[in-house]
């Protein structure tokens, strides 16, 4: 029984790990948090496989505690008593290239969004998900997404000028 | 947007999931880690200070001071609750207005956020209660249609507001598969966003140039405030939290010429929604330190 979790567990890190953490890495604007998010997304989907009732598809399952899980780390402060649980294993890897924001414009101007824009831009336009799935994670109406999306537009417009009009 | 959507999938592929991250939930769950367990080092004193602040906070609110604008509200919204079955969960629908009138009573207007969710008809309608020496009468601009019928009944009253609310997508569901839903919205002009900035910080040094009182002294008495009102029990005190620095919601207006501070609460008691769980909106007089008016949304549907 716990083979056949743990393999269910290693299939879903495969196949929606990458998306997940840069999903929480747009929305934490810091790669390490964001790795210490994800893997705590797929902590409490393995906790909670029980209570999941496949109403809703896994990606979009495990997005909504990506959303729960990256609103805690936002709330000031809360992250300082996060046990990061760096091993000597981790350390030895931490060497590899590490991702910097500064040098990826339209991810910069995307993280100075608020939260909720930005989250409504990577799962509408970078998960391509429909407008209707977008509003059921974020839990609000199809009328709110297309508004948060249409102002997340216009800003990033403004603030990628020159990029649009290439 | 796709061109966005393509510079961002192409800029967000340099971060990827390890074989390494993979490992670390793996060895996280061999030593059996609860993962709600990660905040388990906050220090004794943390969790003094935060008694100490319950502590404080009931003090406070034994001495709470409401204005009539606040108590108009409160009254309204029992009204609806009484007259309609209007439910605290449901106001996530509604935008809420208060008009002070000059004979000292209150018009309160509670307008639907979605007006247009079905196809060609507004079901929603719009409700007002006049609110004058103490007591609160409701009407509704739909009043005498009829009510029954589900979701394609003329008028939506309590019950089909309950199905919205609580079973949003099921419900959206049902609409479109049934042609009642309205698939798309006009959105309005939008306004810069930088515009609004700028005319925030503008305001806030109006407000701010005006006020009598300490932020934190606002703070503390809103805080106060919502734990006399909703009764809140000391867990979902100390659960109550506001977004800080760049994530801050907080907003500064003129009321009627009193300087004022709206300040957002957020409560979440776990991963599904629970009752009580939701957006506070607390709006303090900088002058007095009295709250005027207090907005709840669940966020459940249509407001989030």
């Amino acid at each position: 029984m716990q083979d056949e979790r743990t393999h269910w567990l290693e299939m879903l890190m495969t196949t929606h790990g990458s998306a997940i953490l840069r999903f929480c890495a747009l929305q934490l604007k810091d790669v390490k948090l964001a790795e210490d998010a994800a893997q705590e997304v797929f902590l409490k989907a393995w906790k909670a496989r029980d209570g999941f009732q496949g109403r809703s598809s896994e990606r979009t399952w495990l997005y909504r505690i990506a959303i729960n899980t990256c609103r805690d780390y936002q709330r000031t402060g809360w992250f300082r008593w996060v046990d990061r649980r760096i091993t000597p294993e981790d350390l030895l890897h931490r060497g590899q290239e590490e991702c910097r924001f500064d040098s990826l414009p339209v991810t910069q101007a995307v993280q100075t969004l608020p939260p909720k824009w930005r989250t409504a831009v990577y799962l509408r336009y970078c998960e391509g998900m429909k407008l209707a799935d977008v509003a059921s994670l974020q839990g609000v109406s199809q009328a709110t997404v297309k508004r948060r999306l249409a102002k997340a537009a216009a800003m990033l417009r403004e603030k990628l000028k020159g990029w649009y009009d290439e | 947007m796709n061109k966005l959507g393509n510079q961002l999938r192409e800029e967000l592929s340099l971060i990827n999931w390890t074989q390494r991250d993979q490992n670390a939930v793996l060895r996280r769950i061999q030593e059996g880690e609860d993962p709600m367990k990660n905040n388990s080092r906050r220090s004794i004193g943390l969790i003094l200070a935060a008694a100490l602040l319950v502590m404080t906070v009931s003090a406070i609110a034994a001495s709470m001071l409401f204005t009539p604008r606040h108590d108009a509200g409160r009254l309204a919204d029992d009204a609806l609750l009484s007259q309609y079955g209007i439910t605290p969960k449901m106001m996530t629908l509604f935008h809420r207005d208060i008009v002070e009138n000059e004979d000292g009573s209150a018009t309160v207007v509670y307008e639907a956020l979605e007006p247009d969710v079905r196809q060609g008809q507004n079901p929603i309608g719009m409700y007002t209660v006049t609110v004058a020496d103490g007591k609160a009468t409701a009407a509704w601009t739909l009043e005498g249609q009829d009510t029954s019928g589900g979701l394609s009944a003329q008028a939506w009253g309590a019950e089909q507001l309950t199905l919205y609310v609580e079973d949003y997508a099921n419900t959206r569901h049902f609409m479109r598969e049934n042609g009642l839903l309205a698939e798309e919205y006009e959105i309005g002009a939008i306004p810069s966003y930088e515009d609004w900035l700028a005319q925030q910080e503008t305001r806030q040094a109006e407000v701010l140039a005006a006020a009598s009182i300490s932020l934190a002294d606002a703070r503390q008495y809103a805080k106060a405030a919502l734990v006399e009102s909703y009764r809140m029990t000391e867990t979902q005190q100390n659960l109550l939290y506001q977004l800080e620095g760049e994530y801050d919601q907080t907003t500064y207006d003129m009321l009627n010429g009193r300087p004022v501070i709206h300040l957002y609460y957020h409560l979440s008691q776990g991963e599904e929604w629970t009752e009580m769980d939701g957006i506070y909106v607390v709006t303090v007089n900088l002058q007095s330190g009295a709250v005027e008016e207090i907005i709840y949304d669940s966020g459940l549907a249509g407001n989030g």
